[in-house]
């Protein structure tokens, strides 16, 4: 029977279309039916009334029938649906201040979140626009011990027998990290952001290219054999303008001609989620790209990543056993027969474990993860804080419907139906406020990814509002709706019917009261806990911008390079570098110029032992608190270029800095920092003290001079003691140089100066990282940043929503009091006794609210301490500014209303109704 | 809707279907009337429920109905069964004959003994 029952539905919902023709035409059947039954009574002897009234009561109630028929027709859940939202609408247009305030309370709630939400999905959630994305892993050596290595500690012989062997992975491929590399297009050099995959790259992904076409295994057999590039569509548009007759067009990429054979789809980002390529060249074209490495070397080296696409039915374990027996048969191939029975063991416990890559790689989650779970806590804690809003804004207009609400109740319509209509309104509200809110959160998105962004390197995270953002507003919109608005439907609805259809109803609004006094406080309390969360976070970020750094960070420009890409080695580079510093020089505004292996503010470091003659290192003295490996013995190392110093700003104490003396052959020297001296030589000069990195070589280093302490890898880390050699007594082993340039005016003004200077010294040697130190100081506190400023921000605007729900209360309260005040003051109270009545009744509720919000944040700031700095998460100046500053705004949200009413004249009041 | 309006509405259904299986094509009123004069005003029913029926039905598509003339030169709406309520009907006749059978096993032994 089910087909029948398909088509009676179906029947009644085309039925709804079209009731007024089915009502008339029913109209016209009953009009027919009661005339025959009339004529048949007249047959049968009735007089004419007698018919008439016995052929209505057979029939049983015309209006009765004709709702059944009504009923049936059509779909009634579906019309009175509709029936509410037009109504909905209308009353929604009828009060255009309170749906004015209403929605725009919502909006900021609501955007809020979704401004949060999408930054989370881009940062945290979502997966690799590719095809099947779950089905990818990552491939690792392990001994079943480790947790997850970023490596995979693969070798590529290994990688060689997975591409053949078809068993559990439908693909495997690999790939290297990006490298900055010079472009030459069209006579224009520019930096590109390079990726080496191997040929089934595409193919284990799932991407096909938009133009042209992308890599096959074919292209990654010889070595040196295929110039081919693959480009992203961001690179296309940028570089190329889209220019469609991109495919075959040659490029040059360090110097090497390649040419262009496919673009890939606008969406594809690779699989580094804030780090994606401009370009992707096949592995064996290596050597041609970055000459200092050989083919060989990097296949006879474990490979980074290895990624690989499971079969359809086959489950990770059923992967992981099948492949670790591939990986026992293959090393056991390699090592021979010879092996110890230790070996033999450890080759045993060599497992292959997979990890999933559905989500690609990213230094952006670890980093963002922590901040972004505490701004989702913030921005839904404002959320509540707008609905409590809101909801107060509900109750009071409940009030004022309660005749309505009688009368319609009084007709007959049930409880239920009334709330579900008020429930519509309510949702019909959230969604207004969700739709501006969605406003709200494009403007703001554009705004944190510009926050987030200014991390080392340029992010390609895209804040698309999209479907799942869509998603997201709307269905916390409805559950917004729902929440602040069911309460006041019910109260709204709970009428006495007699006493509310009197004419003097008077609005006996005390039980409104009660409600609307939790929600206050409970604003109250959420309000001042995102205040104190606030209060340490930006404390926090102005202590980590306030810091002594011990350098000058303004008017220095940066670059990073690496000539060993180019296949440059030790002496070279030291000559590239002079060369390349004395055209530097030579640039107007300039004033001075070095270079450092690590830049400042990178996060990294280097660490060396420290030997002074006549000094034994003492065994658990003083580790440095922040690293228990950094013992007595070592100190901080870092090699930089002459006139560093001047370069950076750090003024010298004693002695001198380096020069272009200090080279190699020439004696060797050492500055060293406050701390160092003040530890290892106390306080004695310890210029032309000496020391040494190993026991034997004690005292082959001579101490030239002493300069002040400063930051060295982040500005949370204490100033530890350091000592610098000079770079060209120790040009080995370097891979990425930074750049120092101090600068007359405005930094950014030379850098087409710069870039011609390193064109002029070798056009191959790519810039990359150029900024000034200003904006690397930025980046290095970029977390805290983003932080700060939006507990700031969004503790204000809970504040603020706090302190209107507070007065909206108490004008209401004010209200209902009328004639109660008025009775005070013919009894003989003062103003000034009305008004401290009315701020005593709502400073009361914020009294309470504080209390609780303090015990709340008191248990809860303890959950972020790890991010604060230079203060305790109790931090009693913090609690206690914040908590004056909540009263100071709540007062004046109560004077308003207490003012006036204080002024009301008592006659006037006596008369209110 | 409880059950019980289920059942009625459902024996309703049947016996306007059989109406117009043995008079062919009738009015709301005719079929109303009939039922009452089959049931031998055993069964009272308002004339008004056999309107909701009837929609019920048209719209699961086991009646079809048309604008006619009645008798007596008036216009009325005329039901008639389609294949489809035939095929019903025969269905659920067999399962009231089959129920009523089983159950007049339990009634008639009891009696015996």
């Amino acid at each position: 029977m089910n087909v029948r029952q398909i088509r009676g539905w179906m029947a009644r919902f085309f039925g709804m279309l079209n009731r007024g023709r089915r009502e008339r035409e029913f109209a016209e059947e009953l009009e027919s039916h009661l005339a025959m039954h009339i004529e048949d009574n007249l047959r049968a002897g009735m007089s004419p009334e007698e018919s008439r009234r016995w052929a209505l009561l057979k029939l049983g109630g015309v209006t009765l029938t004709k709702e059944r028929c009504r009923a049936q027709g059509g779909l009634p859940m579906l019309e009175t649906l509709w029936q509410d939202l037009r109504f909905g609408l209308r009353m929604l247009r009828k009060n255009p201040g309170f749906s004015f305030v209403a929605i725009l309370t919502l909006a900021l709630g609501i955007g809020a979140n979704t401004a949060i939400f999408s930054l989370i999905d881009a940062v945290l959630l979502k997966m690799l626009p590719v095809k099947h994305p779950e089905q990818l892993v990552f491939l690792e050596k392990s001994d079943g011990s480790q947790g997850r290595k970023r490596q995979s500690d693969l070798s590529y012989d290994f990688f060689e027998r997975l591409r053949d062997q078809s068993e559990a992975l439908a693909g495997v491929c690999t790939f290297s990290n990006r490298a900055p590399l010079n472009v030459l297009v069209g006579g224009q050099t520019e930096v590109a952001q390079v990726q080496q995959v191997s040929g089934s790259f595409f193919a284990v992904l799932g991407v096909n290219a938009i133009m042209g076409r992308v890599f096959t295994d074919d292209d990654d057999k010889v070595p040196g054999g295929h110039p081919v590039a693959v480009i992203s569509y961001n690179y296309w548009q940028r570089r190329f303008a889209r220019n469609p007759a991109i495919v075959g067009r040659r490029i040059a990429v360090t110097g090497y001609p390649f040419s262009i054979i496919g673009v890939t789809p606008p969406e594809f980002f690779g699989v580094t989620v804030d780090g994606a390529p401009d370009l992707w060249a096949p592995l064996m074209m290596r050597a041609q790209l970055l000459p200092a490495e050989s083919i060989e070397d990097y296949f006879s080296n474990p490979l980074s990543f290895v990624l690989a696409r499971l079969k359809p039915k086959v489950t990770e374990r059923q992967a992981s056993a099948a492949l670790t027996g591939l990986l026992q048969q293959s090393l056991l191939a390699e090592a021979g027969s010879q092996l110890s029975p230790e070996e033999q063991q450890s080759l045993r416990q060599a497992r292959i474990s997979l990890a999933p890559a559905s989500q690609g790689l990213s230094s952006l989650r670890q980093q963002f993860s922590e901040p972004l779970r505490v701004l989702i806590t913030i921005v839904a804690l404002v959320l509540a804080v707008a609905c409590a809003n809101v909801a107060n804004l509900l109750l009071a207009r409940a009030a004022a419907r309660k005749k309505e609400m009688a009368v319609r109740l009084a007709l007959g319509a049930s409880r239920l139906r009334l709330v579900r209509q008020l429930l519509t309104e309510s949702v019909l509200l959230a969604l207004a406020g969700g739709a501006l809110g969605l406003l709200f959160a494009w403007w703001g998105g554009h705004l944190l990814l510009a926050l987030v962004a200014s991390g080392r390197t340029p992010v390609s995270l895209k804040l698309a509002l999209d479907a799942r953002a869509l998603i997201f507003t709307t269905a916390v919109s409805l559950l917004t709706g729902l929440l602040f608005g069911l309460a006041p439907a019910w109260r709204a609805t709970r009428v006495d019917v007699t006493p509310a259809l009197s004419e003097s109803a008077r609005g006996s609004g005390r039980w409104r009261l009660g409600l609307g006094k939790a929600l206050v406080i409970a604003q109250v309390a959420i309000s001042l806990l995102l205040l104190v969360g606030a209060g340490l976070f930006v404390r926090t970020l102005a202590n980590l911008r306030g810091v002594e750094m011990g350098f000058q960070p303004e008017n220095v420009l940066l670059f990073s390079t690496d000539p060993r890409m180019l296949g440059y080695e030790s002496r070279r580079i030291a000559d590239l570098y002079q060369r390349l510093l004395e055209r530097l020089k030579t640039i107007p505004g300039v004033r001075h110029v070095s270079l450092s292996r690590e830049g400042l503010l990178y996060g990294g470091g280097y660490r060396s032992s420290v030997y002074v003659p006549g000094r034994a290192p003492r065994e658990g003295e003083n580790p440095s608190p922040d690293d228990k490996r950094f013992s007595s013995n070592h100190s901080q190392l870092h090699n930089v270029g002459p006139d560093y110093f001047a370069t950076v700003g750090r003024p010298i104490l004693r002695g001198r800095g380096f020069t272009e003396q200090d080279k190699e052959g020439a004696p060797a020297v050492a500055v060293v920092s406050e701390t160092f001296a003040r530890y290892y030589f106390g306080a004695e000069d310890p210029v032309g003290k000496r020391f040494g990195r190993s026991p034997a070589e004690s005292d082959r280093i001579e101490i030239v001079g002493v300069v002040k302490d400063a930051k060295y890898n982040s500005l949370r880390q204490q100033m530890l003691r350091t000592f610098y050699l000079p770079y060209l007594q120790n040009p080995n082993s370097w891979r990425e140089t930074t750049f120092q340039i101090r600068v007359a005016g405005e930094p950014k003004k030379i850098i087409p100066a710069v870039r011609e200077a390193a064109q002029a010294v070798d056009p191959k040697l790519p810039l990359h990282n150029v900024k000034t130190l200003a904006e690397q100081i930025d980046a290095s506190i970029v977390q805290e940043r983003l932080i700060g400023t939006l507990s700031g921000f969004f503790g204000l605007v809970a504040l603020a929503l706090a302190a209107i729900g507070l007065y909206g209360l108490l004008a209401y309260s004010v209200t209902q009091r009328t004639r109660e005040i008025g009775i005070r003051m013919a009894l003989g109270a003062r103003a000034s006794d009305v008004l401290k009545l009315v701020i005593r009744q709502g400073m009361w509720l914020v009294v309470i609210g504080a209390i609780i919000g303090l015990i709340a944040a008191l248990n809860l700031t303890r959950l972020v301490s790890n991010q604060l700095f230079g203060v305790q998460a109790n931090d009693p100046l913090t609690f206690a500014g914040m908590a004056l500053l909540l009263v100071a705004v709540a007062l004046v949200a109560c004077w308003v209303p207490a003012r006036r009413a204080a002024k009301t004249a008592p006659l006037t009041a006596l008369r209110h109704e | 809707m409880s059950e019980k309006t289920d059942v009625w509405q459902g024996t309703l259904a049947l016996m306007v279907l059989k109406t117009l299986e043995a008079l062919g094509s009738l009015h709301g009123y005719g079929i109303a009337r009939r039922i009452e004069q089959t049931s031998e005003n055993k069964l009272a029913i308002n004339y008004g429920t056999i309107y909701p029926a009837l929609l019920k039905l048209e719209q699961e598509g086991y009646i079809a109905s048309e604008w006619g003339i009645s008798d007596n030169n008036r216009k009325a709406k005329y039901y008639k069964l389609t294949r489809a309520g035939r095929k019903r009907l025969a269905q659920e006749t067999q399962k009231w004959e089959t129920t009523t059978e089983i159950l007049a096993r339990f009634f008639a032994p009891l009696e015996e003994s």
